[in-house]
């Protein structure tokens, strides 16, 4: 079964503030007889808003991301073929964990098919430069059954204890705060992937690729 | 026939004063009584003075009257008596009316010419101009002796013509004069009348001015004021560069660095004309210099200008201008950095000005 996942990204605000003041050594005002020199003033006017971005990028050792590097606003990562007891030859990019029940027999209760990636993020103009996140999944096509196929994210590492579900239709919030933006960026390495649990029925796998699209939303301060 | 003009004849034997004057009431009793009176070309000026009050009245010593433009400059700016029709950026005409009366021509009446008899010293930088009018101002260059005079009509006894006398002062440089320079207007009637010169004098001043406008020719973004203080309103800007600029004629370039890259800054800029304008210098350009005096109040929005839209730096800055009246194309842009913090927040309706000064000459 291929797994297709696809990311989104979006948010913006604005603030408000004050201004400023100065002074000029004087010249006569513009125009001016009887000299050689004169001055006029422009006046200049801005508007400065506050503004976020947020782009994927593949980890090293990750799966390829599409479209990676531009201001995309979707691109797609693809997990490659995953089973619910984690056998055979799954993608180089993708680490497999499976989770076997107490034995003996130790039976394989699902498979974790996990691929660390990159998301970089710039704010400005806000007080702090600090974002935080939330991911919202759509319902995996194709493979329907009920537990099935879970989106799963973490912070670090592949091991199944440490990933977070995402349930479709919800925001969830990725516990991630960014460090402050200095002006250069800030670059967090996450892991996602899907848990496939072992059972059988129907629409428990598909001949086609199973996708959600999942819509991360930042929010700087 | 008896002409009743005043004249000397310094080479007869020198009569008595009592037969002098006995001679000259007789002939003015005589003239009284014949129904003839002295001719005489009245000059007066309503909006400028004539000196000597009497001009062109009977009598000796005033034939030769002057009045007075008093400063002036070749881009009509400051306060003057005469009229002023700004003509820029060609040149600045100074205008006031002057009534010629006739009298003592009998009802024929008498034409009137008018012409330059001495002209100004600077010519390439003034000459003189007329209508026919007390409100005319589409004015035609007066002819300079020995061209043919110019008609000022016919006025008939007792009455009078106005003639509205401009004297054009020319927006150009390359010959530096200030100072004071006259012209001589020498107003003949036939029929014998007399000729009146009224010599027309002025102070020239040098003359600077600086206009900025909107670049139409290049869709910049509209420059408010036609005279100083100008004002440009960019818009909504951020440092990401993230959106379109919101305002008409700006443009926005990001600057990105580093990997993965990210954005550096953004610059939002628009082109605008700058007018340089001034009159009677040796050189034929100025320098114009650009200056933030007041900055923004955020650490980091940075002033930035450009001759070509692609390069760009931070003011000061300083160009040369072009002749005078010649609109000169520049850039003036914001740098947003990508920063957060105080100091670097966001803001509606920031202003900052920037101080244009225009120094010309020698």
């Amino acid at each position: 079964m291929k797994v297709f996942k696809t990311l989104l990204l979006v948010a913006i605000a604005v603030i408000v503030i004050g201004m400023p003041s100065s002074s000029f050594a004087a010249t006569a005002a513009c125009p001016a007889a009887n000299a050689a020199s004169c001055t006029s003033t422009l006046t200049l006017t801005v508007t400065v808003q506050t503004a976020v971005w947020m782009q994927f990028y593949a980890n090293a050792s990750g799966c390829a991301i599409s479209a990676q590097n531009t201001d995309l606003t979707t691109g797609t990562i693809d997990l490659g073929n995953a089973n619910g007891l984690g056998v055979g030859t799954a993608s180089s990019c993708v680490t497999v964990t499976k989770v076997t029940a107490a034995g003996p027999p130790q039976s394989v209760t699902s498979a974790y098919y996990v691929t660390p990636y990159d998301i970089f993020t710039q704010v400005s103009g806000f007080a702090n430069g600090t974002a935080t996140f939330t991911a919202n999944p759509t319902a995996f096509t194709n493979v329907t059954a009920t537990g099935a196929l879970t989106l799963v994210e973490s912070a670090s590492g592949a091991a199944a204890a440490s990933m977070t579900a995402l349930p479709a239709s919800t925001a969830t919030s990725l516990g991630l705060t960014t460090p402050a933006d200095t002006g250069a960026g800030q670059l967090s390495t996450r892991q996602i992937g899907v848990k496939v649990t072992h059972q059988n029925g129907a629409n428990t796998s598909s001949a086609s690729a199973a996708s959600t699209t999942i819509t991360y939303t930042i929010t700087a301060t | 026939m008896v002409r009743c003009v005043w004249s000397a004849k310094p080479n007869r034997r020198p009569a008595s004063r009592i037969w002098l004057a006995g001679v000259a009431m007789a002939v003015a009793f005589f003239c009284a009584t014949a129904g003839w009176a002295a001719k005489t070309l009245t000059i007066a000026g309503s909006t400028l003075a004539v000196t000597p009050s009497t001009c062109g009245q009977p009598g000796p010593g005033n034939l030769n009257c002057a009045t007075n433009y008093g400063n002036v400059n070749g881009l009509g700016v400051g306060t003057s008596t005469p009229s002023l029709s700004n003509n820029q950026p060609t040149s600045a005409i100074y205008y006031a009316p002057f009534t010629i009366t006739a009298g003592g021509f009998g009802g024929g009446g008498v034409t009137v010419t008018a012409q330059v008899t001495s002209n100004f010293t600077h010519t390439s930088l003034f000459d003189a101009q007329y209508c026919i009018g007390a409100t005319c101002t589409n004015f035609s260059a007066l002819p300079v002796a020995p061209a043919t005079a110019a008609s000022l009509g016919n006025i008939t006894n007792g009455n009078s013509v106005t003639l509205t006398l401009a004297i054009e002062v020319k927006n150009v440089n390359g010959t530096a004069f200030t100072g004071n320079d006259s012209v001589a207007i020498t107003i003949t009637g036939n029929s014998g009348a007399p000729s009146e010169t009224l010599t027309a004098s002025l102070n020239d001043q040098n003359a600077v001015q600086l206009v900025l406008s909107t670049n139409t020719g290049l869709s910049g973004a509209t420059i408010g004021g036609t005279t100083s203080p100008f004002t440009l309103n960019l818009g909504n800007v951020n440092g990401l560069g993230v959106g379109s600029p919101s305002v008409a004629g700006v443009t926005m370039t990001k600057s990105s660095a580093g990997t993965p890259s990210h954005v550096v800054s953004a610059n939002y800029s628009t082109p605008y004309s700058v007018t340089a304008s001034f009159c009677h210098f040796t050189t034929t350009t100025a320098t114009v210099s650009m200056a933030v005096t007041t900055p923004f109040s955020r650490n980091n929005l940075t002033i930035q200008d450009s001759s070509n839209g692609t390069s760009f730096s931070a003011l000061p800055a300083s160009f040369t201008s072009g002749t005078t009246g010649t609109a000169t194309t520049r850039y003036v842009g914001v740098k947003v950095t990508h920063a957060n913090g105080a100091g670097n927040t966001s803001g509606s309706g920031l202003t900052a000005t920037i101080t244009y000064t225009v120094t010309a000459g020698p």
